[in-house]
């Protein structure tokens, strides 16, 4: 039976009990003798093809392996034909650094962390910043007002918007990056003050909680955060050696 | 003096679809053969609902989110942390005439407010009108901004 592939762990890695994974199958590990390692592995149906359900239920799985240790996140859709081809082709296959990968890993984590802004409120701001602004108002709102002077004035709006949440960002960032080893945007910021994902150590995670909740209460109905994790991490590219020496620790 | 407690929104993964994809789909290490790459029922529309487009429909909401402020009460205040004070000290009426009510707005209502077909009631169109839009943005950015942000692009996308 093929067999769907989580994550590489270390093959002590500790399981919760009945962990399950992708159409409610039984999370089991699958090891390697000579190196150690082992990959968390549900079965599938052959020729099962993956759901945005089974991506959910894959991140879920990865989330609940974090806490015993280390965790290589495999691709979403990776599936093998048996047991054995996951042994020769992954975790004895020393082109992937499986081992240095997890050594790299010990004690990290990923979180996510969302902050959008009260749009009402960050125009208010905005206007009143800027007199310039508030002509071009006052010319695109008036009865002469052109559908030029509208789209001129929306576009002066945007990009002044952009230039707040920026500096509403750098704030944020400087904020947070004591407690983060490295940080990465996710994806485009575009009409948020920040999406940004963070690498941390997970005994850290109390901290920068601590901090989250002092932006807020700076921030207070200004902006909204949210943060999700902890994560695996997948968004940052981490290796023993080259690692340890960067962060210093 | 009214001060605002809100909490950071705390998940163990993302709450939206559009973000679980967004962490599991491209990331993870690759063993090329056993990667399938097709994903079923994962709608091109979930990923492209979350960009949002630089464009003149968006240029036209911003327009006709400030042409619809208030500014009166707030012409005093200077800058972001002018303003957080001013909210925490219960100037929270003041957000209720909102931008966000703009946000539903079609070009086509801005075009026709433009040539002054609804320009009355911009200013004076009644606080209660506008609360009720304004709460509901308040409520779903605070859970989700996922899904405040894709509604915002949708409704761009309407336009």
């Amino acid at each position: 039976m093929p067999l769907h592939l989580y994550a590489v762990v270390r093959g002590t890695h500790p399981l919760p009990g009945d962990l399950t994974g992708v159409r409610d199958g039984k999370v089991r590990l699958v090891g390697s003798e000579s190196t150690g390692l082992a990959v968390a592995v549900t079965d599938v149906p052959d020729g099962a093809e993956v759901t945005e359900d089974d991506a959910v239920r894959h991140l879920d799985t990865l989330t609940a392996l974090l806490p015993g240790g280390p965790v290589v996140p495999l691709r979403l859709g990776t599936v093998a034909p048996d047991e054995d081809s996951v042994r020769a082709e992954l975790l004895d296959d020393v082109d992937h650094d499986l081992g240095a990968r997890l050594d790299g890993l010990e004690g990290l984590v990923e979180v996510h962390v969302d902050a959008a802004d009260d749009e009402d409120a960050r125009l208010r701001a905005i206007l009143a910043d800027d007199p310039g602004l508030r002509a071009g108002r006052d010319a695109a709102g008036s009865a002469q007002g052109t559908l030029d002077q509208q789209v001129r004035l929306g576009e002066m709006v945007a990009a002044r918007l952009a230039e707040h949440r920026a500096a509403d960002a750098d704030r944020v960032l400087a904020h947070l990056a004591p407690l983060t080893l490295q940080d990465s945007p996710r994806g485009s910021d575009d009409g948020w003050v920040l999406r940004h994902a963070f690498l941390l150590r997970a005994d850290d995670m109390p901290a920068f909680d601590v901090a989250l909740d002092d932006l807020q209460h700076d921030y207070g109905d200004a902006v909204a955060f949210s943060r999700a994790g902890p994560l695996p991490v997948f968004s940052f590219t981490v290796l023993s050696g080259s690692g340890r020496s960067r962060w210093g620790w | 003096m009214t001060v605002t407690t809100q909490a950071v929104n705390r998940a163990p993964r993302p709450s939206s679809l559009a973000d679980v994809l967004e962490v599991v789909l491209d990331k993870g290490i690759v063993i090329d053969a056993y990667v399938r790459v097709a994903v079923v029922g994962i709608e091109l529309l979930t990923i492209d609902a979350r960009i949002v487009i630089a464009s003149v429909d968006t240029y036209l909401r911003f327009a006709e989110a400030v042409n619809r402020l208030d500014l009166q009460p707030k012409e005093q205040v200077e800058g972001l942390p002018g303003m957080i004070n001013e909210l925490r000290e219960g100037g929270a009426e003041h957000k209720t005439k909102g931008a966000l009510s703009g946000v539903k707005d079609t070009a086509q209502e801005v075009l026709s407010s433009v040539t002054g077909d609804d320009g009355d009631d911009e200013d004076d169109g009644g606080d209660a009108e506008q609360e009720r839009p304004r709460q509901r943005a308040r409520t779903s950015a605070r859970s989700a901004p996922a899904s405040r942000r894709s509604r915002r692009s949708r409704t761009d996308g309407e336009a």
